[in-house]
């Protein structure tokens, strides 16, 4: 069990919870037939909804490490 | 002399009052006076593109992602936001711009579900959906909670820059506020929603490039006489690890912590944001397709949002810098550190004249990019949702347009009202206004959301979801025990009262409340839920177009307009035309009328169109964005290549220059 105090908490919570409420997303446009992957251009944003998840994803991990090694600090 | 009359002390009016400390000088009152001119003078021009209540209120619906991403970044940035997020950046670091950078799981529900919802059901307001999805009683009830919360942010964004200009230069609040109120009044009442896109657009540049001015010169002192990244070494370790990280503690302090912005701002925030946003739905539907909506959306989220937070909280990391070299005095308040930096950085380091002046513009700008949307949509819910259903039914759009300026003179006029009345009855007013929108805003995103994404959720449902959510939230401010099993932790404020928490309370009963009843009674038919929730979107297709739609991929071609009336039809004609078959379809949607327009052969085939397909003509410079364009329909092909028949009627409509080329693409 992560104590509350561990930095990284907030990180693995944001991104646990949020991928629970994305892919109920997915699932919702894909299920109800709003997202049509046959079609070329729902393909593309459909993309463009995993790439918008994996670059926040990513910055939020850049920023943490940098925090950390970056002229690192002992507090 | 003008330049260097810094922090001079000034007396405020009434003699109880203490005295203010300033910063502002004479070069600095000209600086913003020429530019509240520059943006009245720009806002008023577009007066001219604006002929009925659809370019009043959505701008005719053509405008380009590009135009549209752009000017939600002045609407998104108010002039609370610049003194807010300092103030989060001085007192916790890095972790103030949490909540421009969690929006992203909301995306797909808003891509694929509630854009093409209200863009192909042609909604014209919240309220208006809530009608058609759930009747009228849940309609009235949106039109009170949505009026309320726009008028009353209006008030409230005009009496914190009333405030802060007491503050920074020592004006009269009261002043202030109407000078500001005037000006974006003017503006809005000559050019509607068009004149609030292009000066938004403006207003935008404005704020981002004072922004990160901002903070490039605050780098710069930082760096004493070293390089920028001196001085971004020098505030980076200035930051202890937890300033450094964008995200908050777990849930410590109760005032500012990790799950609470998340469930208040990422989750609450985010629907109310995207959904529920009279004045951001519009700006979406004067989009000239869903496409370009979604594209705005991803410019804003991907790559806005995230430059904004550095807009908005730099100058509470480097305040934080500089008071701890001695830079700076720490100011008494938390709150004053934006001005206490933007004086540093303008009067004493760069020591240029109207510096200053330029970077309190900017926080004018945040302001009436803010109000002036705000104003276009209160407006327009007033006129859908009260003027043209109830009292004037059946008017010609001649009428309609004149009563729509007139919306937005006595809305500018109700927001100034209340932002003097926020002045004098000070905090507690719109301390009020807050409690009221946190007992409202739960209930309304859950209907909303449920009603979009959920076929079997009912009228009685949406109804019971709005007041049961409202009794809950009451029920959890006089007995805030109930809330502490959701809190993860975060403890009570002095009050005993979970500030963040109770957000996410309200979200779960209001839903909770919605479904339950909604199981026990009898939804909609389908045919009447068309177009109205996410699984119909192809049906919802079809009736925006009025045809079977085209969804193969095809390219634009170029063209030169040649007024023809053979075979075309101007926006006039093609209404008579449908009016023997006119009828309300069972969703209450109103049937698509386009004009008529012919191109070759050759052009169709390139389009992948075909006849009776949806186009999309625009001026062939791309950065007007859509402002001198039209939707039409294709008419039966003829043989002159490169050439586009098209009613006079309909050239006057899109605002043509006939000698300017044209391109042309296949929307639908």
């Amino acid at each position: 069990m992560l104590s509350t105090d561990n930095i990284w908490l907030p990180y693995l919570y944001l991104y646990g919870v949020g991928a629970v409420i994305f892919v109920t997303g997915l699932t919702i446009i894909l299920r109800s037939g709003a997202c049509n992957l046959s079609r070329k251009a729902d393909r593309f944003w459909f993309g463009v909804l995993l790439f918008g998840f994996a670059w926040y994803a990513g910055i939020h991990l850049i920023w943490y490490l940098a925090a950390i090694y970056v002229m690192p600090v002992a507090d | 002399m003008m330049g260097t009359l810094l922090a001079q002390t000034t007396t405020a009016a009434t003699s109880t009052e203490a005295p203010v400390q300033t910063y502002g000088t004479t070069v600095d009152m000209v600086v913003i006076v020429v530019y509240l001119l520059v943006i009245l003078g720009f806002g008023s021009f577009f007066g001219r593109f604006t002929r009925s209540t659809k370019d009043f209120f959505f701008s005719g619906a053509k405008f380009s992602w590009w135009l549209i991403g752009m000017s939600m970044v002045a609407t998104g940035v108010g002039s609370h936001s610049f003194m807010k997020y300092a103030q989060k950046g001085y007192e916790y670091g890095m972790p103030s711009g949490m909540s421009y950078m969690n929006d992203w799981f909301f995306i797909p529900f808003f891509m694929f579900g509630w854009l093409p919802i209200i863009y192909f059901s042609r909604s014209r307001s919240i309220p208006e959906y809530f009608q058609r999805r759930f009747g009228t009683t849940a309609r009235f009830l949106a039109v009170l909670v949505i009026l309320e919360y726009m008028i009353g942010y209006i008030g409230f964004n005009l009496y914190t820059l009333g405030t802060a200009a007491h503050q920074v230069l020592g004006i009269e609040v009261v002043t202030a506020i109407i000078i500001i109120s005037v000006v974006s009044g003017v503006y809005i009442t000559a050019g509607g929603q068009t004149a609030v896109i292009f000066t938004d657009l403006a207003q935008g540049f404005m704020l981002l490039f004072a922004g990160l001015l901002l903070f490039v010169l605050g780098l710069d002192a930082l760096a004493l006489d070293g390089t920028l990244s001196d001085g971004m070494r020098a505030l980076w370790s200035n930051l202890t690890l937890s300033e450094r990280l964008p995200l908050a503690h777990f849930n410590q302090p109760q005032d500012f912590n990790f799950v609470g912005v998340f469930w208040q701002d990422g989750v609450a925030g985010s629907i109310t944001f995207l959904f529920i946003s009279q004045g951001l739905m519009m700006r979406f539907l004067a989009g000239k397709s869903v496409n370009e909506g979604r594209k705005a959306i991803l410019f804003n989220t991907v790559f806005i949002l995230p430059l904004s937070m550095i807009v908005v909280g730099n100058a509470g990391w480097l305040g934080n810098a500089m008071v701890d070299v001695g830079m700076i005095d720490a100011p008494e308040e938390p709150r004053d550190i934006f001005v206490a930096v933007t004086d540093f950085v303008c009067n004493t380091f760069l020591n240029t004249p109207g510096m200053f002046g330029f970077i309190l513009a900017a926080l004018s700008a945040a302001l009436m990019s803010t109000i002036d949307t705000l104003t276009n949509a209160t407006a327009a819910l007033f006129m859908y949702d009260v003027y043209q259903p109830y009292v004037a039914p059946g008017r010609s759009d001649r009428h309609y347009m004149r009563a729509a300026r007139i919306a937005s003179a006595i809305t500018a006029l109700v927001g100034l009202g209340i932002g003097l009345w926020f002045a004098t009855m000070g905090k507690d007013m719109y301390k009020l206004h807050g409690t009221f929108q946190a007992f409202v805003t739960p209930p309304i995103v859950a209907a909303v959301f449920l009603g979009a994404f959920w076929k079997r959720f009912t009228s009685a449902g949406a109804v019971a979801c709005l007041v049961g959510g409202v009794g809950c939230i009451w029920l959890s401010k006089a007995y805030p025990w109930l809330v502490a099993p959701f809190a993860h932790g975060v403890e009570p404020d002095g009050s005993g009262q979970y500030n963040y928490m109770t957000a996410f309370f309200g979200l779960l009963c209001s839903a909770g409340i919605g479904i339950a009843v909604s199981l026990f009674t009898r939804p909609k038919s389908d045919a009447e839920l068309a177009g109205l929730w996410v699984g119909t979107m192809d049906l919802a297709m079809r009736m925006f177009k009025g045809a079977e739609p085209n969804h193969e991929v095809g390219r634009r071609v170029k063209g030169a307009l040649h007024a023809s009336e053979e075979g075309t039809l101007g926006p006039t004609a093609a209404e008579q035309q449908i009016e023997p078959d006119r009828h309300i379809m069972p969703n209450g949607q109103r049937p698509a009328v386009y004009p008529v327009v012919r191109v070759s052969q050759a052009a169709l085939e390139a389009m992948r169109a075909r006849e009776g397909d949806l186009l999309y003509i625009a001026d062939s410079r791309w950065w007007l964005g859509g402002l001198r364009s039209l939707h039409c329909r294709a008419g039966a092909p003829h043989e002159a290549d490169a050439q586009v028949w098209i009613a006079s009627e309909a050239v006057v409509a899109g605002n043509f220059l006939p000698q300017r080329g044209v391109t042309i693409e296949k929307l639908l």
